[in-house]
């Protein structure tokens, strides 16, 4: 399918046309060589792998099944965020959750502290 | 005397009791200049469906009111089990832009109160990362932003149990400014924003090939193709995704045309060679 035909079409239409194209006669039709993108254009990206090796760790599925979390949506997860994103985990950076969670800062913690010494006194 | 010091002692206490609220609110107030608001209404108000938060379920309730218009038939139940982390009682940021893409939706970042406004403007709620606080309460929020008044300085919001609230801009801002900046906008794969960056989308793109959505990434790469045709690396993307669908010739010719866009790159030639030597 010629590239200019992509704009053309919706995209739904494009696929269906470009799955449709007839097959194509190989002179070794056993041969398979697959392209893989983010090789190509990441190359320098080594977070996934750690990350994907310590999921291997039993210390590290420890730490998840008490997190309340299995390794499969662990998996599935990781394997849609962004290197960048791993990152940010790797790091502890962002690593805030937002909810109900209540945070009583330290500063919070001493008011209340010294509320208490005051009406006790 | 002695009552005078009972008096001061619950003043004193009363003080103690609402600073910290005040001061978790206190953030400095924020300009705007015409620039921000160049080609856009003073006043905005998308039509967003709105979905009152369970405890803990702000990240999900959110995400869902988000993704409703685009896919209708998703529930909080789905969305929870692929964002929210138990331990935690919430979910992480990380989680929600990965939920997003196993939605088969792409998230884009908003990253300047000129970005917020653009979404807004150009119809897309935006989920943000805030703070709110009350009493000695303090709690970091997910929040669907859903508008803005541009004279009485608000942004408009779906937040906990409040359909399109009114709030201080500076407030939220402020916030928000405070927790790293974290928003998004979701859209379809066949719709990119005006203002999306590439990073964003090719974060996208990839997630799509690692999950295997195949049509969503053909979809994206075809829109990044248009917007940056410049760019090679949604040629390469796209070559990937002919190689899957058993499409060698066409997987040859993207990887030929971004090697036209980017003939110094060695790992490019390399996987022409390769490939090219397989399906002689």
């Amino acid at each position: 399918m010629a590239a200019g035909m992509v704009g053309v079409l919706s995209w739904n239409n494009a696929f269906a046309a470009l799955t449709s194209v007839d097959p194509i006669v190989y002179a070794n039709p056993q041969k398979t060589v697959s392209i893989d993108a983010e090789a190509i254009l990441n190359d320098q990206s080594t977070v996934r792998g750690e990350i994907t090796q310590a999921l291997q760790d039993r210390k590290v599925l420890s730490e998840l099944a008490k997190m309340g979390i299995q390794k499969g949506e662990v998996e599935l997860r990781l394997a849609a965020m962004s290197d960048q994103e791993l990152q940010q985990i790797k790091d502890h950076v962002q690593r805030t959750a937002g909810g109900d969670v209540v945070v009583i800062g330290l500063t919070t913690a001493l008011l209340i502290l010294i509320i208490v010494i005051l009406l006790v006194r | 005397m002695k009552g005078f010091c009972f008096e001061r002692r619950a003043v004193l206490i009363l003080w103690l009791v609402f600073s910290p609220a005040c001061a978790s609110l206190n953030y400095p107030k924020i300009s705007t200049t015409d620039e921000d608001f160049r080609g856009k209404p003073d006043h905005v108000q998308n039509v967003v469906p709105f979905v009152e938060q369970a405890p803990n379920l702000c990240g999900p309730t959110a995400l869902l009111m988000v993704s409703q218009p685009l896919r209708p038939e998703l529930t909080l139940d789905q969305i929870r089990d692929l964002t929210f982390t138990p331990a935690a009682a919430g979910s992480y940021p990380q989680d929600m832009l990965s939920a997003t893409r196993r939605l088969h939706l792409a998230p884009y970042s908003v990253k300047s109160v000129t970005e917020i406004l653009s979404a807004l403007a150009y119809g897309s709620p935006v989920v943000i990362f805030h703070r709110t606080g009350f009493l000695w309460k303090d709690l970091w929020h997910y929040s669907v932003l859903t508008g803005y008044d541009r004279l009485k300085e608000e942004l408009i919001m779906h937040i906990g149990p409040y359909e399109n609230r009114h709030v201080d801009w500076s407030q939220v801002v402020g916030s928000w400014t405070e927790g790293g900046k974290w928003a998004f906008i979701v859209e379809p794969p066949r719709k990119l924003p005006e203002f999306a960056r590439f990073e964003d989308a090719l974060a996208n793109d990839f997630a799509f090939l690692r999950l295997g959505y195949i049509q969503e990434a053909y979809a994206l790469s075809s829109e990044m193709i248009a917007r940056w045709p410049n760019r090679y690396e949604p040629d390469v993307v796209m070559a990937q995704i002919f190689s899957e669908i058993n499409q060698p010739r066409e997987a040859l010719r993207s990887l030929k045309r971004a090697h036209q866009k980017q003939p110094e790159n060695v790992a490019l030639k390399n996987e022409i060679l390769k490939y090219s030597r397989a399906y002689q």
